[in-house]
């Protein structure tokens, strides 16, 4: 495993050998990873370009990675929690060994309905376990995916499919979130109607098993994925194939997506989640981000998985069903990290104090902001962020406080 | 159609309002416009949008205004709203805030401010 800070010492310690020597660095930290080749190697950029290449001539495949190598250690260790979106669903516990099988069996049935390696796949799914399940799968045969927010426009969903020249859109029938019932794959349906020309096939996960209109791409996930084996070699990918396209929210032009690649991307996303997060073993992990942004994909899946962690994936809103779900799930699932962002803690700020009051947060041991930076409330407002919560949590943790994420400008992409 | 992820933008100021709608759709989201208070209401009783970009000085029922009366509709309290407006005082923050509103943004704002608390709430529910 990559280096885990455990003291403000250690951190500075860590911190002089990162910045004296960088490449010696992050080379001991890639070490610690499954590869099928070493790098020849460790870094060649040049920021004018800009071109920022890692581990140059390394193999691997990421997916060995985040399950393959922790079967042995901690196969029936939990990797993925799932609360749905209504409360009284019970919790789904998959283990490593499961969301290995499952894994394997949705790869192969990738590969059954023609999808191989640098082929683009998008999903325009809602927070279930398929959605992480199906990202896995592209990676172990070397499918680039794309994720699309399952609350965009069709329109929106057309550009980004056309602009990667997908050949599969992945989806659900319908989607759960908060009191709404949202017909995702009709938007799907939608998007195909304004002209999406490289989509041969559209595999839709029966989520709500409500009903929906059927064309000739359409296939069920179920009758594709049950099927097939529980086992699929993981495609060899280079250092710096890609790994995902992920569509930015600029504020000029069309959608710019980026991608990331395979090497430093893993790399670095299981180094800080595991010292950002501070997460020890048995933790029970909690990002609450969609997996349609940057931060879903890097701290729900891969960052957790890569590190062997368990991560929760939740299907709802805060305030559904009412604003005491964070806290009600957090308490129901013993939330060892929890991580948000501030306009979330905003909106249940707004609903009053009595929402956290009614739990017990004593299991929470780190508390995450991303995004924009804690503003944009008066002082009075600003203790619930700085003093309440954090007290109502752990009150003897004098040292309990927000953590606020704010490096993705450093995150290896190109 | 109801259950769809929508974004409400009420301005009785017509340029404005065609420049946020022409700003939001282009990230991706689903928009529908009012350029009243009254309509703002009726829109969000049609619409029942995740999210309402609503001005605070407009002629006739203001920003505040609608947002309390959107806060008693209990299909809509769920709905984040963010205030846009000239006036930036702590007392319009509180005024804003005990109206029902959880963010309060001040014009001249930056594009991409908005974009990125918008992207947030989608993102963090």
């Amino acid at each position: 495993m990559t280096t885990q800070i455990t003291s403000f010492e250690d951190y500075q310690r860590v911190y002089q050998d990162s910045v004296k020597d960088p490449e010696a660095f992050w080379e001991a930290q890639a070490e610690t990873f499954s590869w099928r080749k070493k790098w020849d190697k460790v870094l060649d950029w040049d920021f004018r370009s800009p071109n920022v290449k890692w581990f140059l001539g390394g193999k691997l495949n990421i997916t060995e990675n985040c399950l393959d190598r922790h079967l042995e250690t901690r196969g029936d260790q939990v990797a993925i929690k799932y609360e749905a979106n209504d409360p009284t669903t019970p919790v789904q516990d998959i283990t490593y060994r499961e969301l290995y099988e499952r894994v394997c069996q949705t790869a192969n049935a990738l590969k059954s309905l023609g999808i191989e390696k640098g082929d683009r796949v998008c999903f325009y799914m809602p927070m279930v376990p398929e959605l992480a399940i199906a990202v896995l799968a592209c990676a172990r045969i070397g499918a680039i995916h794309s994720v699309v927010f399952a609350g965009f426009s069709a329109k929106a969903l057309a550009d980004r499919i056309n602009d990667a020249s997908c050949k599969m859109v992945i989806c659900s029938d319908f989607n759960n979130r908060g009191p709404k019932h949202i017909p995702v794959k009709a938007v799907v349906d939608d998007a195909l109607a304004l002209g999406c020309p490289s989509i041969e096939t559209v595999m839709v996960h029966k989520n709500t098993g409500d009903d929906i209109a059927w064309g000739d791409k359409d296939v069920w996930w179920h009758e594709v994925v049950d099927k097939q084996a529980k086992a699929c070699p993981a495609e060899e990918m280079d250092s710096e194939d890609m790994l995902f396209i992920l569509y930015t929210s600029g504020s000029t032009g069309k959608p710019k997506g980026v991608v990331h690649t395979c090497g430093g991307y893993m790399v670095y996303t299981c180094f800080s989640f595991r010292n950002v997060f501070q997460y020890k073993d048995g933790d029970i992990y909690w990002c609450t981000a969609d997996i349609g942004w940057i931060t879903g994909h890097s701290y729900i899946i891969f960052g957790p998985l890569l590190a062997g962690a368990t991560t929760v994936m939740f299907e709802g809103v805060p305030t559904y069903p009412d604003a005491g779900r964070f806290w009600a799930s957090s308490e129901k699932m013993k939330v060892n990290q929890f991580y948000t962002a501030p306009t979330a803690i905003r909106a249940l700020m707004a609903f009053g104090d009595e929402y956290v009051e009614n739990y017990d947060l004593s299991s929470i041991k780190v508390l995450g902001t991303v995004g924009e930076p804690i503003r944009y409330l008066v002082a009075n407002r600003n203790r619930w962020h700085y003093d309440f919560w954090p007290r109502r949590a752990q009150p003897h943790e004098a040292h309990l406080r927000w953590l606020s994420i704010a490096w993705y400008s450093t995150m290896p992409s190109r | 159609m109801k259950d769809q992820n929508t974004i409400l933008l009420v301005d009785d100021e017509p340029n404005i309002l065609l420049a946020l709608e022409f700003l939001i759709k282009q990230q991706g989201f689903h928009v529908v416009t009012a350029s009243n208070g009254a309509e703002g209401i009726q829109m969000a009783r049609q619409h029942l949008p995740n999210l309402i970009v609503l001005d605070v000085m407009m002629p006739g029922v203001d920003g505040f205004a609608v947002a309390k009366t959107i806060r008693q509709d209990e299909r809509l309290n769920h709905t984040t709203i963010v205030f846009l407006t000239a006036k930036g005082t702590n007392q319009d923050f509180e005024q804003g805030y005990a109206s029902g509103g959880e963010i309060y943004l001040t014009k001249p704002f930056d594009n991409q401010e908005l974009i990125s608390i918008i992207s947030e709430v989608f993102e963090f529910g």
